[in-house]
């Protein structure tokens, strides 16, 4: 935490140091995950077939490296990216619409993804026999991911058009879209029978069950490029936050910026929610914990957050599929019942100062 | 140099600046000076490049504002505006660094002095004063201006927040400023601070430009007509040093009435 000096003061920790205490712990929770579930293996084990896996030559049962590297490894990635996805996505969003308790969602990305899945959950029977074979579990993430990306191109362009493609134009038009989305799906349930409304449940609740390398590589990307953009256009995120004016008086492209974030983020929440539906609360929560440490600066924040939001959801996940084991707990409830306390705390100690 | 040429600017089908034209020479400081709603923050936004103009051309350094980007801008012009809307925890320090392109902390330690702050550079800012935020603002802006002479320097109100050490404080940076071969504008209400502190001060009301002059020129008949009110000037060989409103006559006889002690 900051270094108390006197009050109002702060001295900011080293970015190699932030980065190399959020990889640690990320990798420690990484290594537990990996050791919990139906059986439990001690840390040496899981390090040995991990070794194994990448073609070390170490003592060790094959079992282990089925439980390990075939069973565990992708969930623990996926969890990982999706994580760290989320919670970029969040530090971006936040820092431009200048708002520490702005949502991913505030774009109605979410609505979107959640519209178009559930208009496939429900709808969608003919369009999943019209797919080729080999396409056909990947028709729910991409619809999820079409919806994200029209919902957000819908905003922006929106913005653009009304307003002056500003934030504040992005937000009160996400507002709206994320309401109408959520018209058009409270609709589609009422038409929906007992059986789709469970489906449409569990993927609005989240799940990280459907794990596997080939649905980890676009969320990865994504994350990469939420990432990339914090490092390439820190100053300019900064700077935004001065205000649009001041931003504009300090040469930064406010229109281009928004939108390039705004890109990024529904690519980052759209691969996240198409592959594991909707999980909250990570890129709410873990911007708004990790500024208080790193600071606003983007540069910090935006790869900090990835590291933490990677942490949390990986402990979340091993949580959801070892608390009521053998049955499993949608990941959503777990990161709502942890992020929500830690809401209402943040709320209170704002209030405070 | 910055030029305005005939510049007209509407909102809601009214003019907001109507057909002000005025040139500010590097090395100069130009006061903006009028009663609430002559336009003085509308004109300053427009000479930023911020407006969009009805009519007429402002170029700064011989080029059209309108024709730049941002970027370009941002190497022309430098802006404290009126009010800063920014709440995230950056310390003074992080904030005076947006400002230059680099992020340059020792230009930034060094800006945070001359607005007498060298010794809150790690204090967050949302927890400094007002006045104090609008310095470290200012110190900001002197930043991006560092690493190109011959700028515009374009000031709303960079005194509102301040006590009166820290208003002259800052005029006096502003003349700085210029002597370092810049171009100043000001927006200012206290008149006494635009008549210490400026080459020239432009009178707006209404949109129009009433007079654009020296402050030893400036007359209590222009102030009149400019504000409506009556002023004393208080004036030596040099010129005016200070202006004082005088209450409309209806109030002053309220005011007398229920003070016997000041009539």
């Amino acid at each position: 935490m900051s270094v108390a000096l006197a009050p109002g003061h702060t001295r900011r920790p080293s970015l190699a140091r932030v980065i190399t205490v959020l990889a640690i712990a990320t990798a420690v929770i990484a290594i537990a995950a990996l050791m919990v579930g139906a059986a439990t293996l001690s840390p040496a084990r899981v390090l040995a077939a991990l070794g194994r896996g990448l073609g070390l030559e170490l003592e060790g049962s094959h079992r282990d490296d089925i439980i390990v590297c075939t069973l565990r490894l992708p969930r623990v990635v996926l969890a990982l990216a999706v994580g760290a996805a989320l919670a970029s996505a969040g530090a971006l969003l936040q820092g431009l619409v200048r708002n520490p308790l702005a949502d991913p969602g505030l774009l109605g990305v979410t609505n979107g993804a959640a519209l178009a899945a559930v208009a496939f959950l429900v709808l969608g029977d003919g369009l999943l026999v019209a797919a080729p074979g080999a396409l056909r579990p990947y028709v729910l993430p991409l619809c999820a991911f079409g919806g994200a990306l029209v919902a957000t191109a819908v905003v922006v362009s929106l913005a653009r058009v009304l307003g002056r493609g500003a934030a504040a134009d992005l937000v009160l038009i996400g507002v709206g879209v994320a309401a109408l989305c959520g018209a058009a799906t409270g609709l589609l349930l009422f038409v929906a029978t007992d059986a789709q409304l469970r489906s449409v449940t569990f993927w609005t609740l989240g799940s990280l069950g459907g794990a596997g390398w080939d649905v980890v590589v676009p969320v990865a990307v994504a994350t990469a490029l939420a990432i990339a953009l914090a490092a390439v256009r820190a100053s300019s995120l900064d700077r935004l936050l001065l205000g649009d004016a001041e931003a504009r008086h300090l040469g930064v492209d406010v229109r281009r910026l928004t939108a390039q974030v705004a890109v990024v983020v529904a690519l980052a929440i759209g691969a996240a929610v198409a592959v594991c539906g909707v999980i909250g609360f990570i890129g709410l929560v873990v911007p708004h914990l990790l500024r208080a440490w790193v600071g606003p600066g983007h540069r910090a924040l935006v790869p900090a957050s990835a590291l933490g939001g990677a942490a949390l959801l990986t402990a979340a996940d091993a949580v959801a599929r070892t608390i009521v084991a053998p049955a499993e707990l949608p990941v959503g409830i777990v990161t709502a019942l942890v992020g929500a306390p830690v809401l209402i705390a943040i709320a209170r100690t704002r209030s405070a100062a | 140099m910055i030029v305005a040429d005939d510049v007209v600017i509407t909102a809601g089908g009214r003019r907001l600046v109507d057909g002000v034209s005025l040139a500010v020479a590097h090395g100069e400081v130009l006061a903006l000076v009028g009663p609430n709603g002559a336009g003085k923050s509308t004109l300053l936004s427009a000479l930023a490049g911020d407006r969009r103009l009805a009519r007429g051309r402002i170029s700064l350094g011989g080029h059209d504002v309108a024709t730049l980007a941002p970027a370009a801008l941002a190497r022309l012009r430098a802006v404290l505006p009126q009010r800063a809307a920014l709440t995230a925890s950056f310390t003074a320090l992080e904030v005076v660094r947006l400002g230059s392109e680099r992020g340059d902390a020792d230009a930034a330690h060094r800006h945070l002095g001359a607005v007498a702050l060298g010794h809150a550079t790690e204090r967050l800012y949302p927890t400094l004063s007002g006045g104090e935020q609008q310095r470290v603002q200012l110190a900001r802006v002197l930043t991006q201006l560092d690493e190109r002479p011959g700028c515009a320097l374009l000031l709303d109100e960079p005194t509102a927040a301040l006590d009166p050490h820290h208003q002259h404080r800052v005029l006096a940076l502003a003349r700085q400023v210029a002597a370092a071969g810049h171009a100043v504008v000001v927006v200012l209400h206290d008149l006494t601070l635009a008549l210490g502190h400026t080459d020239r001060i432009a009178l707006l009301a209404a949109g129009r430009l009433l007079a654009c002059e020296p402050p030893r020129a400036i007359t209590a008949a222009r102030l009149r007509q400019a504000f409506g009110v009556d002023f004393n000037l208080i004036s030596t060989r040099g010129g005016a040093l200070a202006a004082i409103a005088r209450p409309p006559t209806a109030l002053e006889e309220s005011l007398h009435a229920s003070r016997p002690d000041l009539a």
